[in-house]
């Protein structure tokens, strides 16, 4: 909606026309470089079909390896992370080859299990884990979980907790919190 | 590289020898020398016969390991889907002035790459920075929660000091001057003041962030493809590491971090790398064996 100078030019309506006159001062620019015969514009015209992307870094269009290498057992961590994927380069144009690494992820996954680590539990790949989603995050989450956890842990263990709820009444369950508070 | 077989001994035509008519001009100097001319066949697409040099309305695909000097240009068809990489500069069309061109900028040979990406294989000794690009640097200044870091071009780069794995306002690494780092460029606007990082996106170092010991070479940047080659099999990296066990970082801007076992190996491989930088690909493997005869007996 454009409004008249009348209203623009009221004292409350300030912020209003100082962007109005912003807006037409980059118009005023664009144009006065656009007629300017030393300045070009390389903006695409309309008409033109074809794509052109420019990548002006011999990285992105070479496809180098990653950059920390290691030969004959030097660094065996360097050369573990890269050859399981988790180094590896941010590519500006798309993966190189998405199934080598869609590849190298799961036989990670089917050696993590293989190797019986019954322990650890298993990662939902939905859930925000740390190889999900938020790495960073990961550790605290981890940390806040195991308050929950011992807690769990420590209702599992005790013997007068572990009765299944559903299967005794209310009038019984008050029966045994009023027994207990007498033998406390 | 492509680049040697520009050599004159070598028997592969001079690129652009078919493209030009020799027109002998027979005329008196001071000492009698003849003077030859050079004129180009090439008519462009609206009928100008073209002078110069400058060849326009060329194909990217027939030009594929030729010979390109700045000025040339391409002509792309309708629909045509390319990258562009380093060397090269996209001219979108004008009406009445040319068709959608890309221009030659930077002399060399023309590659490509999987799948539509075009770009110069230029030998070239000086660093062009550009965003995501990993580097390797040397610490020269502290400047309150900044590292000031030398990567080889003009302006010096900073470092956060936050910028590193684990590092929060109150555990921060304590660097040194002259120590080294191996960091990325972040992604900022154009115009930004350039900054390096030490972790990815995720927060992760995956290897960034000081080197301890080793060694510092600096090799040109045309070297970097040799160094960090992603073929499969009998790259330069993998004969050297069949020899001697070594740890390096390759940063884009030419820097090579080395760290060998023995200081005397981690001289030699700095060596080994000055010296291909200056040879064609054809004799790698005769300087890998001098380096592997004089490495053997003390490694």
């Amino acid at each position: 909606m454009k409004l008249s100078k009348g209203v623009l030019g009221l004292k409350f309506m300030r912020k209003t026309r100082d962007e109005a006159e912003k807006v037409e001062q980059e118009k005023r620019h664009r144009q006065v470089f656009k007629s300017d015969v030393g300045v070009e514009t390389d903006a695409p015209s309309s008409k033109s079909k074809c794509k052109v992307t420019e990548c002006p870094s011999y990285l992105q269009c070479e496809r180098y390896t990653y950059a920390r290498q290691s030969y004959g057992g030097m660094n065996p961590t360097v050369e573990e992370s890269i050859k399981k994927g988790t180094w590896f380069i941010e590519y500006e144009t798309g993966d190189p080859e998405p199934s080598a690494r869609q590849e190298v992820v799961t036989k990670t996954e089917v050696s993590f299990e293989e190797g019986g680590d019954l322990l650890q539990p298993k990662v939902d790949p939905l859930s925000s884990g740390e190889e999900s989603d938020g790495p960073v995050m990961g550790s605290i989450i981890g940390t806040i979980g195991k308050r929950f956890n011992r807690k769990a842990m420590k209702r599992a263990h005790d013997p007068q907790d572990n009765l299944d709820e559903a299967t005794i009444s209310s009038k019984k369950r008050k029966k045994q919190l009023w027994k207990r508070n007498q033998s406390n | 590289m492509l680049l040697w077989s520009l050599n004159p001994k070598s028997s592969i035509p001079y690129a652009r020898g078919n493209l030009f008519e020799e027109v002998k001009l027979k005329t008196k100097g001071l000492k009698g020398v003849r003077y030859f001319l050079k004129k180009e066949l090439i008519r462009s697409e609206d009928g100008r016969a073209m002078t110069g040099l400058k060849r326009i309305g060329l194909k990217l695909e027939e030009q594929i390991g030729k010979l390109l000097l700045p000025g040339d240009e391409f002509h792309l068809g309708d629909g045509e889907n390319v990258t562009i990489g380093p060397g090269l500069k996209y001219l979108p069309a004008k009406a009445g002035l040319r068709n959608e061109t890309v221009l030659v900028a930077k002399g060399g040979i023309l590659a490509k790459r999987k799948p539509n990406v075009y770009f110069m294989d230029v030998r070239l000794r000086t660093y062009s920075t550009y965003k995501k690009d990993d580097v390797v640097g040397i610490i020269k200044q502290k400047k309150g929660d900044q590292y000031v870091v030398d990567i080889g071009t003009r302006d010096r780069v900073t470092l956060s000091k936050m910028a590193f794995e684990g590092a929060t306002k109150k555990y921060r690494p304590d660097l040194k001057i002259g120590d080294c780092v191996f960091g990325k460029f972040l992604d900022l606007p154009p115009d930004y003041p350039l900054e390096i990082t030490c972790v990815n996106s995720q927060g992760k170092a995956v290897g960034q962030g000081n080197l301890s010991e080793g060694f510092i070479a600096k090799v040109p940047v045309h070297m970097v493809n040799t160094l960090r080659s992603s073929a499969t099999k009998g790259t330069f990296m993998a004969k050297v590491g069949a020899i001697v066990p070594l740890e390096l970082v390759v940063g884009s801007n030419g820097y090579v971090w080395i760290k060998s076992k023995k200081v005397l190996t981690t001289i030699l491989l700095s060596q080994l790398f000055q010296a291909a930088s200056v040879q064609p690909p054809e004799n790698y493997n005769q300087l890998i064996r001098s380096f592997r005869e004089s490495v053997t007996g003390w490694v």
